[in-house]
């Protein structure tokens, strides 16, 4: 190889400028390709955390109006101001079984501060006269107005909401209050999207006791010492192994977070989690999320493979046309004026320079057969004068 | 005779003896010498350093050692 040719060194530019391409575009897809399943994991999280809200806020809402209800029932609130725990469980007791089915699986009747206790329990009539002193207890004595959020008891991690309760002439008699299991949420939430969920529980805010206590209840595997920081308190497959996160549940950023993607078998997934507030703003749990991005994950995949043969292809399509032009527009041409041109020198007088275009070679090449015919004429004059001498 | 010439017969002799084209031999070595082979007759006088250039020429083209 000439390396002094030119087309030896357009080519090895074309050659270095086809691999600086194919590098170029890779590195860009692949950038690409990487803040897009970035986005979508995140876009995954986020939808799996607004999906969360709106059964939140909607549960909230339903509670609200049977609270609301509840109220205005004069039966109701005859019992409740009478104290009389048999005639209001008597009451209310077809309705909870109504409400039940619908997922309120808690429902209390408090009496007012200061004493604050609870009068009954819906859902565990036995259980009464017990003080809670949660924040929403102490909101709702403080503001005496509907108090709504999340908030984690004895009886696990619920929604809830809790109403003062004023007889007909406006004095209080008490609270009411209506609670759903989170757990719930995330079975809904499968059933919305497919995806896989569980629900975590920072240790902080557990009593270790109570939670062996609660396991052994509920029939479930004391599962305290499987995490460092939190307990899995629900979850969607009964596989363990979805749950993979190391950390404190309150450095989990508002907005959720993406943990990682992974690969199972030929399906694509990302891990996330987002946080999930009790009423007093502290991160008491958290929601683990499992989403499957195969079908997005895979169509970017092959939408990249095509966009870097495409590139390829069209470089190499490319570099080819360019160096065919050149051959055709350049070095053909010169290499005709070097073969005319020693063709002349060895004697054959007749060779003509074909002028193919009136470009810049065009122009080389008209210079150059005017200059063949100077020599030529010059040369026969010269054999004239030789032969007169 | 002169050595210009001699060498010029040399070459005339070699491009006949392996069959190659005349012209472009002769214009390939007239180039590298920078004169026409074909006017180097017996009467051309030895210029050492056209002698030169042409032993060159004709060692690069058809490798005749002269």
């Amino acid at each position: 190889m000439n390396w002094n040719s030119i087309r030896t060194k357009v080519l090895a530019l074309l050659v270095c400028g086809l691999a600086a391409g194919v590098g170029g575009t890779l590195t860009l897809l692949r950038y690409s390709f990487a803040k897009n399943s970035q986005a979508l994991a995140s876009e995954s999280v986020g939808n799996a955390q607004r999906l969360f809200g709106i059964l939140e806020a909607r549960e909230i809402s339903k509670m609200s109006v049977v609270g609301e209800t509840l109220v205005l029932n004069p039966e109701v609130l005859d019992a409740f101001a009478a104290r009389d725990r048999g005639r209001l469980l008597a009451l209310n007791a077809p309705l909870y079984l109504k409400l039940r089915a619908e997922g309120i699986t808690n429902w209390m009747f408090h009496v007012p501060e200061p004493d604050m206790v609870v009068f009954l329990r819906l859902h565990a009539p036995a259980n009464h006269g017990d003080r809670l002193n949660r924040f929403i207890d102490r909101e709702v004595a403080r503001t005496h107005s509907l108090v709504a959020g999340n908030e984690l008891a004895k009886a696990g991690f619920a929604v809830r909401i809790i109403r003062p309760v004023f007889d007909l002439h406006g004095s209080l008699i008490g609270y009411v209050e209506l609670g759903e299991e989170i757990g719930r949420f995330i079975r809904e939430m499968k059933k919305e999207t497919g995806d896989d969920y569980g629900l975590l529980l920072s240790k902080k805010f557990l009593n270790r006791r109570f939670w062996a206590d609660t396991s052994a209840t509920l029939k479930r595997r004391d599962n305290w010492n499987d995490n460092p920081g939190f307990v899995v308190a629900d979850k969607t497959t009964a596989s363990e192994g979805i749950i993979h996160f190391q950390g404190d549940l309150a450095t989990v950023a508002g907005q959720g977070k993406v943990l990682e993607r992974f690969r199972d078998g030929t399906s694509v997934f990302v891990r996330g989690i987002f946080p999930i507030p009790d009423a007093g703003g502290n991160t008491v749990g958290a929601v683990f999320v499992v989403h499957d991005i195969s079908g997005v994950y895979l169509s970017m995949r092959d939408t990249q493979d095509i966009l870097v043969l495409l590139s390829i292809g069209g470089l190499v399509i490319g570099g080819v046309l360019l160096l065919t032009l050149l051959n055709r527009m350049i070095f053909r041409r010169l290499e005709h004026i070097i073969r005319v041109a020693t063709r002349v020198v060895g004697g054959d007088y007749q060779s003509v320079i074909q002028i193919r275009s009136d470009d810049e070679i065009g122009r080389f090449e008209q210079l150059f057969e005017q200059f063949r015919c100077v020599f030529v004429n010059l040369l026969a004059n010269l054999t004239e004068l030789e032969e007169k001498n | 005779m002169s050595l210009m010439y001699e060498l010029r017969v040399l070459i005339d002799n070699r491009i006949k003896a392996d069959g190659l084209d005349e012209i472009t031999v002769r214009g390939e070595i007239g180039l590298r010498a920078g004169r026409l082979v074909s006017l180097i007759s017996p009467r051309t006088l030895d210029d050492p350093v056209a002698l030169a250039k042409l032993r060159q020429a004709a060692k690069e083209v058809l490798n005749i050692v002269f």
